[in-house]
């Protein structure tokens, strides 16, 4: 179920245990690309001056312009935990298929085969390949073997919302309870009222009246957890 | 065991962890990081523990994220290659390279006649027929080639020690990115590397044809002996990278196509990473030798020797240790 609904990608490790790395979508990728290009623009500008100092100082702009076309992203992929600016700006990494850090061959790879992602224009391939692929990979990654993650989840271990903990009025199967405490973990994110509607749906369970019913979830979310 | 209990029993070791972890990740070499170390696997085992134990029992989303990012981020430092960047570079063009060359022999061939028979084909339609070259290449570039190698001009003159400089850089530019669209292009079965090598024999084929015709050649040739090999054959090889790459997607063999793409594609970036080299020398070549105002004979010869040079390499390098 949930690697129906949510975009987790898993690996085993060899330590037996299944690793899970949350993969990126288009619209983060995209900003991050946006952002690099800035990053990059700004680069170009900067060494603009250098076409003022005469043949060597143009020589030296020519290869930057190279190094700075062709090898922005793989030396910040490399060097810096597989995240260009953009990329560390959002929160997002690249990494192997198997989620540990890419290395030149791989990062040479998925960067040089830009120039057909870029295909038709605007990197119309590459958006393709992104939403129809389960990992959005384009079409680089898939020849690389590699994945843009999110590693901003330097998770806090946030307490559950307050509330009175009470017992379930039946025993909960695990699942069950796992539903309950992932109720509590998101609570914050939507509207009271919201809240309010989805936890109705519970009304068989928490047994309360028109309102109240958030509230004896969490409170049972709370008890799940050993609250008491 | 309740989810708090079992999180304030750890809690601690998990510091610990992170801990070392950012020491690591920052390459800050601190004592108090260096003495942790030799506990980096047994934490890195505990932590994957904890999380098949939270995962099982449920213990929620924020917690099991948590203990997944120090699994993740533990076994990407317990697990990072290393080894010295000198041996394997010496490994790589002493050996693997010219290797990697002749075991696509069949490619290279197939490659070299869709570069070449455009080229001689084209050179001879444009030696009967000058204009040709006005179909293959704007007005303006052609009076730039044509002021380039008058015989009248002095090409050499031209050029100090500054410019030489600066036409290595645009030869670095231009045509070491010129072989990395070709192997990438290539991915779409092939077929961009086959356009590419049979439009860059159709221009060189009609510019050289040209030249001919109106007896310009001696200035080309001249020019373009000393590093035509390199360049040349690195074109080639860099569309057999190319085409090999492509030819993943068409005969996958007994894997699915994203498998064989996964799984051979950095032998093609290999044999892209060589010709880029080849290219490299060929634009130092090009910058700081092929201008230089020297007697034909001497340039023809060191051409040649180039052109020895290369074929050796590539025919015998790395045959003595592949026994």
């Amino acid at each position: 179920m949930r690697e129906r609904l949510d975009t987790l990608a898993t690996v085993e490790a060899p330590e037996g245990v299944e690793l899970s790395l949350r993969v990126a979508g288009l619209s983060a990728r995209a900003l991050a690309f946006g952002l690099d290009l800035l990053v990059r623009l700004a680069i170009f500008s900067a060494l603009g001056w250098l076409a003022l100092f005469g043949d060597i100082g143009q020589a030296l702009l020519l290869l930057a312009l190279f190094a700075v076309e062709w090898f922005y992203p793989v030396v910040f992929e490399v060097f810096w935990n597989g995240q260009t600016l953009g990329k560390r700006v959002l929160g997002l990494a690249v990494v192997r298929d198997d989620g540990t850090s890419v290395g030149w061959s791989a990062s040479v790879l998925r960067n040089f085969l830009r120039v057909v992602d870029f295909l038709p224009g605007l990197y119309g391939a590459a958006v393709v390949s992104t939403l129809l692929s389960r990992d959005g990979k384009r079409i680089g990654d898939h020849v690389a073997g590699t994945l843009v993650v999110h590693v901003d989840g330097r998770a806090k271990l946030c307490a559950l919302p307050k509330a009175e903990p009470c017992a379930p009025p039946i025993p909960l199967a695990p699942e069950e309870q796992a539903a309950v405490i992932e109720f509590a973990v998101r609570s914050g994110d939507w509207s009271p009222a919201r809240r309010e509607e989805l936890a109705a749906q519970l009304a068989p369970l928490t047994g309360a009246s028109e309102h109240g019913h958030s509230a004896r979830v969490l409170g049972m979310a709370r008890w799940l957890e050993g609250a008491r | 065991m309740k989810r708090e209990a079992f999180i304030a029993a750890r809690h601690e070791r998990w510091q610990r962890f992170e801990s070392l972890l950012e020491a690591l990740r920052s390459g800050r070499k601190d004592a108090q990081a260096l003495e942790a170390l030799p506990e980096l696997p047994r934490l890195y085992r505990h932590v994957c523990q904890d999380l098949a134990l939270a995962r099982r029992r449920m213990y929620g989303r924020e917690l099991v994220e948590r203990l997944n990012l120090m699994a993740l981020r533990g076994r990407e430092q317990l697990y990072r290659a290393q080894s010295s960047y000198l041996a394997q570079v010496r490994q790589f063009f002493g050996a693997d390279f010219p290797r990697l060359v002749r075991e696509e022999w069949r490619l290279f061939w197939i490659c070299s006649a869709l570069f070449l028979l455009p080229l001689v084909g084209v050179a001879l339609l444009a030696h009967s027929r000058p204009d040709l070259l006005y179909a293959v290449v704007d007005a303006e570039s052609i009076e730039q080639f044509e002021a380039m190698y008058d015989p009248a001009g002095k090409l050499a003159e031209k050029r100090g020690a500054a410019a030489n400089v600066r036409m290595f850089a645009f030869y670095i530019r231009n045509n070491v990115g010129i072989d990395f669209r070709i192997f990438a292009s290539g991915l779409a079965f092939g077929i961009g590397s086959i356009l590419a090598l049979i439009y860059n024999g159709v221009h060189f084929g009609a510019v050289a044809g040209h030249f001919l015709a109106i007896g310009y050649e001696e200035e080309l040739f001249v020019f373009v002996a000393g590093h035509s090999s390199w360049e040349l054959v690195a074109m080639v090889i860099s569309a057999v990278a190319g085409m090999r790459l492509g030819s993943l997607l068409v005969a996958p063999l007994a894997r699915s196509r994203s498998r064989a793409l996964v799984e051979d594609a950095p032998r093609c970036l290999r044999l892209l990473l060589g010709a880029a080299a080849m290219t490299t020398l060929a634009a130092l070549i090009e910058g700081f030798w092929s201008a230089q105002p020297l007697p034909a004979s001497i340039k023809y010869a060191v051409g040649a020797l180039m052109w020895l040079l290369m074929i050796v390499y590539l025919w015998l390098g790395g045959r003595r240790r592949a026994a």
